[in-house]
């Protein structure tokens, strides 16, 4: 099979920007909004996220020619089950505080729909290479995603940038950028989780808006100096045929 | 006996309003924004969800005592999921031969429910919590009709939206995860609801 | 689609299953004893955070069959080689979630403070501002449970009293 220059570029980008899993396809919704509270959550969540996304794609496009059409799904269901239960046991022993603070997001990974529709339409199709970099695209797409989120909550509602309480081998450290008393600590409650959701894809639904604009008016225009020229060459081609 | 009874429709009443679901504990988001823009189909969706909750847990909770019998308590989630979705098969199948109308209105939702996690994460979180078997279906029961509530006042609320002069930007899904923030915020109004009983 | 088909596609299932077993199987064997330690390390913090730096637990009893409805173990500190109090550790769980706390009491069995080990509450952070910190240094009484976060509330105070019992039966 030959294929085009930069395809593996490509494919490892598109879940990052034209794919993204979290804001443009919407998927995995569930862990971005309660797993963002602070950063720090959110980076832990990506991280589990993308283990458990890039082993089951290994895993289901390896075994692609065996598992035959119809236990497609239970199939898929138990890998990424026991993908999740390793990664869950693992957090608990070596990110103790990690596994208390995600508790039992880290389960629901399993019915992530992003890593059974990973499963489903990529890897089961593609080889195990163009699988594993797929996956590694839309597990640091998403991971990028919640942090972005993640930022946005944590230093509107708690007016503070702390680091060190989870991942414990970093010193702690605490950065105040509001200050004390003018927090808006509705960010870290659900309803903050949503208004900060809806303004992220507003945000990105308003620059989609503007790309098409500028594209129709260019177009427009495009048009319009086709129109002019074929107009002049025809006033000049029937002054020519006067 | 009262006592018992007033605890149990306490604890319906509190994880189906005060701690609810979609609205604070953040289950089931995806179905919630992906199936509510009609009313109909969100009623269904809703349905479903409560049937296969409740299903669940009768199963799930005696699955784990087994499981913790055989000392393979760590292979919960597993079971959990495959009880899910063979659960979601066979109530398929069930309501296609009884009642075809239903499961022509039904039908299509009954595959999301397996990846709902307001499913998986109920009967995760009764087994992790070391509820008691009463406690966990109060817990089931609330969850999934405050599960159901949710997406139907919601979907109300969408379906006037539809007509709404929204800007640009905001049109679709923006302006409706702004109607679930206010939601929330309605229902973080609940809290500390019972305070003054005494149990 | 013949009979054979199916028992291929049974085989390949219970494959599946049966390998995912042995993998969970194996991690569980590797991470048991690192949990259980990280669970140790956290207890001996919250005997620190309660009595100081020097305390250290001598002694640990189980109390899972006791009949308690929350108390499950028991510890004893001591600092220095002397024997400096006793700390309990509850567990107990409603509709928001799992609580779990080490209760420390001190020489004349006087209540001398709680450690959280794990709090999944829902409202977890409303229930630590408003109740367990105050509770702690002594500006909130026990049975004022009304903080927004009451039921999470009355099982940390139920917890409490019934530790409080326990540490006069454990003192005779």
């Amino acid at each position: 099979m030959k294929r085009e220059k930069g395809f593996t570029k490509r494919n490892f980008l598109k879940g990052i920007l034209a794919e993204n899993p979290l804001f443009v396809s919407i998927l995995g919704t569930c862990p971005a909004l309660a797993t963002t509270k602070t950063v720090e959550a959110a980076i832990g969540m990506g991280i589990l996220f993308t283990i458990v996304l890039v082993c089951s794609s290994i895993l289901v496009s390896l075994l692609r020619k065996i598992i035959s059409e119809e236990i497609r799904t239970p199939a898929y269901i138990v890998i990424i089950a026991t993908f999740v239960t390793i990664v869950k046991m693992f957090t608990n022993a070596f990110l103790p505080e990690l596994y208390l603070t995600l508790g039992v997001f880290i389960s629901l990974i399993v019915v992530n729909c992003i890593v059974l529709g990973r499963a489903e339409a990529y890897a089961s199709k593609n080889t195990v290479f163009d699988s594993l970099i797929d996956a590694l695209g839309m597990g640091l797409g998403y991971t990028l995603a919640i942090i972005t989120m993640a930022v946005f909550r944590e230093i509107l509602g708690t007016g503070a940038f702390s680091f060190g309480k989870i991942f414990t081998f970093i010193p702690y450290f605490k950065l105040q950028i509001i200050p004390k008393g003018y927090e808006i600590s509705l960010f870290q409650n659900p309803a903050g989780a949503f208004i900060v959701f809806a303004l992220i894809l507003a945000v990105i639904a308003f620059i989609k808006n503007r790309k098409a604009e500028l594209k129709s008016n260019l177009e427009k225009q495009e048009k319009i100096r086709k129109q002019q020229e074929a107009k002049m060459a025809a006033e000049s081609s029937g002054g020519e045929s006067k | 006996m009262m006592k018992i009874l007033v605890t149990f429709v306490l604890a319906i009443i509190s994880s189906m309003l005060i701690d609810n679901v979609v609205l604070s504990r953040f289950y089931g988001i995806c179905p919630f924004l992906g199936v509510s823009k009609k009313v109909k189909s969100s009623l269904g969706m809703g349905l479903a969800v409560v049937f296969v909750i409740m299903l669940a847990t009768l199963i799930c909770w005696p699955l784990y005592q087994l499981l913790q019998l055989a000392g393979i308590a760590f292979m919960d989630t597993v079971a959990y999921i495959l009880v899910i979705a063979s659960l979601v098969q066979l109530v398929g199948l069930f309501i296609k031969k009884y009642s075809p109308t239903l499961y022509k209105n039904l039908g299509i939702y009954l595959p999301l429910i397996t990846t709902n996690c307001a499913v998986l994460g109920v009967v995760q979180s009764n087994t992790d919590q070391a509820l008691t078997f009463l406690d966990s279906i109060a817990n089931a029961l609330g969850t999934s009709i405050g599960f159901l509530i949710v997406i139907v006042l919601f979907s109300c609320i969408r379906v006037r939206l539809e007509s709404a002069n929204t800007p640009k930007a905001f049109k679709g899904l923006p302006i409706a995860l702004i109607v679930a923030a206010i939601m929330a915020l309605a229902f973080m109004g609940l809290q500390g609801l019972f305070s003054g009983i005494n149990l | 689609m013949g009979k054979k088909h199916y028992v291929i596609v049974s085989i390949t299932l219970g494959a599946i299953a049966a390998i995912s077993a042995v993998l969970i199987g194996v991690t569980n064997l590797v991470t048991k004893d690192r949990i259980i330690q990280n669970e140790k390390n956290r207890i001996a913090a919250g005997i620190k955070e309660i009595f100081g730096n020097n305390s250290l637990i001598s002694d640990e009893e189980d109390l899972k069959d006791n009949g308690y409805a929350y108390v499950n173990y028991s510890y004893t500190v001591k600092a220095n080689d002397e024997f400096f109090g006793y700390a309990l550790r509850t567990t107990g769980s409603n509709m928001y979630g799992k609580i779990s706390l080490l209760v420390g009491f001190g020489m004349t069995y006087s209540f001398s403070g709680i450690y959280v080990i794990i709090n999944e509450q829902t409202y977890a952070s409303t229930l630590e501002d408003n109740y367990l910190i105050p509770l702690n240094e002594g500006s909130k009484e026990l049975d004022d449970v009304e903080c927004g976060a009451t039921y999470g509330a009355k099982l940390v105070r139920d917890m409490i009293n019934e530790a409080s019992e326990v540490i006069l039966e454990i003192w005779k």
